[in-house]
């Protein structure tokens, strides 16, 4: 498990870090979520030790983390990476090695991730001569090379097109099942959303909000239901119904709120009586609109 | 320390597998080769065979070889019997110039100014030997005559000891300071651009997050200096081989000495300049920048450079002296002096000590200065922000 413990950095007068506190379990695709300069790159610099915190802690199964650990740590920077001039087996040997591995074990771990990744012919290639998708593949297996313990990777999908997006989620889910923990930042929240079991929402170096996706989505504890009932004459069924609050209206229907204790089989009885119910179902928000909130709200404060 | 090493080798390799190193370095290598190897070709073994007709061309042949080391020209006498056969020599490279008579030369081509001068001197003697004889002086006279004391040459700069870069000793030496110049400014390069590459490619992230910053640093300082040293060797063997193979040029016994002592100044030059060019790389964030940050550190390598051809011309002024003694000049002004034999034990090891000293103090300030700037992939740095970056 990793354990981010009230990190705080400051850059001058800038407070990158605020006391940013969060876990990624065994085994968890984890998104890491916030607008560009919230702080993100920061966090994940201390968390793989290129950068230091002034304050708190990174812990790694209970310990506090160190270059030893960290070694086990697969990192994969924003945008680039990678020696532009050097042939991508080459460099990922070298990579590998860095991180402990033998010569040989190096030598064969990158083969074996490059032909993985559909690039077995273009091995022996300076990595500038490859494709863009293809550029971000090498990188990907350069994280990879040491078959780490913890995956850290700073914006992975960005300038990835849909198939590829699919191949590297498919990686990074295979990773995850093996236990592997995955923290990745992303801007494309209907990506975090598909893919995550839980995120991190920061802005201006604090933390807002974190959690699993399923509890975040469940809305504060509120309930809210869209019912579109098809009632003779367009008649209102909700007035007179005593429990709920109606916070809007469209052709898809109402978005009904109900209050503690409501019993949502009532409203529905009380819909029927109305009319003919078309639609009855429980609205989560996405995590787009909760990020929406969760920062916009922070703004007004 | 293993990260260091890993760094060493790939910077080491990567840079001998390049093309342009290699490249370079087989010009250099075949311009060395060429500057030995044509004088060989051209002069052949350096003696000029001189065909003679008759007793009287022969005696100027024979007057002419006792005076040739003054004209710096080796004959062989070759005699002949008549023109034909002079010209059928001459044809076959069997002879260079053919003496008709005490007065006319005959050659394929022209013959050179010193063979002519050395010919035409020859000539006179027998001209004016002649004209003596028959003016009644006898053959104990005219010999007196010609026994003359040899010129002597006095200098107008004898006190100051002007340093004649023509001088084959001091010429040597010149040349491998200037190599070394070569050298600290391109490996020099090198780790600034090294420095920015990773920066601008992000790998020095990847990098950072399996090895420290000082380590890194010290993996390329190392790995470019190693390969710079064994250039540097390799240049100097061939060259040195060359020189003792081809004998084109005496080097005197102390030459070898400031030749040998260019090496460790290598050393030290480059361990002292690789921290400032590192320090001018680690504050830019693309290699277009970076030839205005090394700039200045180019022009410091510059200024040592004229000072090395200052030493020249004034080896004991108060300028040489002090150039071959701080830090960043005595690089390449020391190795002059010590070849022109005025600089003392005392100075060459003061200026050992100081480079030594100054590179102790260099070392924690460029690797600080590294690791401040190189995560900030942003613009431009300044000095000051890079060292203040944990305030």
């Amino acid at each position: 498990m990793l354990e981010l413990d009230r990190l705080t950095r400051r850059f001058g007068d800038l407070v990158a870090l605020d006391e940013l506190s969060f876990s990624v379990e065994r085994g968890q695709m984890f998104g890491f979520v916030g607008s560009n300069g919230a702080g993100k790159t920061t966090a994940m610099r201390i968390v793989m030790g290129i950068d230091d915190a002034d304050a708190g802690q990174v812990r790694w199964a209970g310990e506090p983390a160190d270059r030893r650990m960290r070694s086990r740590f697969g990192y994969m920077p924003e945008e680039r990476g990678l020696y532009p001039k050097t042939p991508a087996r080459r460099q990922l040997t070298y990579l590998a090695r860095l991180h402990g591995l033998d010569r040989t074990t190096a030598a064969e771990r990158a083969g074996q991730w490059l032909e993985r990744f559909g690039l077995g012919e273009r091995m022996d290639d300076a990595v500038e001569k490859l494709s863009l998708g293809n550029q971000q593949r090498v990188q990907l297996a350069a994280a990879l090379v040491h078959e780490p313990e913890l995956l850290v990777l700073d914006e992975p999908f960005s300038g990835l097109d849909p198939v590829g997006v699919d191949a590297l989620s498919e990686v990074l889910l295979e990773r995850a099942r093996d236990g592997v923990p995955v923290v990745f930042s992303s801007h494309q929240l209907e990506l975090v959303e598909r893919l995550c079991d839980a995120v991190a929402i920061i802005d201006g170096g604090r933390l807002v909000a974190a959690g699993r996706v399923a509890d975040l989505r469940s809305t504060n504890g509120r309930s809210l239901f869209r019912i579109r009932v098809d009632a003779p004459d367009h008649v209102d069924w909700t007035v007179g119904l005593a429990g709920i609050t109606v916070h809007g209206r469209d052709a898809d229907g109402d978005i009904v709120e109900l209050h503690d204790g409501t019993d949502d089989q009532d409203v529905l009885a009380a819909a029927q009586a109305a009319g003919r119910v078309r639609a009855f179902g429980e609205v989560r928000p996405t995590l787009t609109e909760l990020y929406r909130e969760v920062v916009q709200q922070k703004g007004e404060a | 320390m293993n990260a260091t090493w890993m760094v060493m080798a790939r910077e080491f390799s990567e840079r001998l597998r390049s093309r342009a190193f290699l490249i370079s370095n087989g010009a250099i290598l075949a311009l060395i080769a060429l500057s030995m190897g044509l004088p060989m070709l051209l002069g052949g073994d350096g003696v000029t065979q001189l065909g003679t007709l008759g007793d009287d061309a022969a005696m100027v042949g024979r007057i002419a070889s006792s005076q040739q080391e003054a004209f710096d020209v080796e004959l062989e006498l070759v005699a002949l019997g008549d023109r034909t056969e002079a010209e059928a020599a001459l044809e076959d490279g069997e002879v260079e110039a053919v003496l008709l008579d005490a007065t006319t030369v005959l050659a394929e081509g022209g013959i050179g100014p010193q063979l002519e001068a050395l010919l035409a001197n020859a000539s006179n003697a027998v001209g004016v030997d002649a004209a003596l004889a028959e003016a009644g002086l006898d053959a104990e006279e005219r010999a007196g005559l010609f026994a003359l004391e040899p010129l002597t040459v006095e200098r107008l700069d004898a006190e100051g000891g002007g340093a004649d870069l023509f001088d084959a000793s001091v010429g040597i030496v010149f040349a491998a300071v200037f190599l070394l110049y070569g050298l600290l400014a391109i490996y020099g390069q090198w780790v600034a651009q090294g420095i920015v590459e990773e920066k601008q490619s992000r790998v020095v992230e990847v990098l950072l997050s399996s090895m420290r910053p000082t380590e890194l640093l010290a993996g390329k300082i190392l790995g470019l200096g190693a390969l710079g040293l064994a250039q540097i060797v390799l240049l100097a063997g061939v060259a040195v081989t060359g020189l003792l193979v081809t004998d084109i040029v005496e080097v005197p016994g102390a030459a070898w000495g400031a030749l040998a002592l260019v090496i460790p100044w290598y050393v030290l030059g480059f361990l002292l300049y690789s921290t400032i060019f590192a320090m001018a790389g680690s504050v830019v964030s693309r290699v277009e920048d970076m030839q205005s940050a090394v700039m200045p550190v180019i022009v410091i390598l510059v200024l040592a450079l004229f000072g090395a051809q200052f030493a020249l011309n004034d080896p004991t002024g108060s300028i040489a002296t002090v150039a071959g003694i701080i830090p960043l000049t005595a690089p390449i002004v020391q190795p002059i002096l010590y070849a022109l034999g005025v600089a003392t034990w005392i100075e060459v090891v003061l200026a050992i000590a100081l480079a030594v000293a100054a590179i102790l103090v260099m070392v924690p300030v460029a690797a600080r200065i590294y690791r401040g700037g190189v995560l900030r992939t942003r613009g431009r740095v300044s000095f000051r922000e890079a060292w203040g970056v944990r305030t």
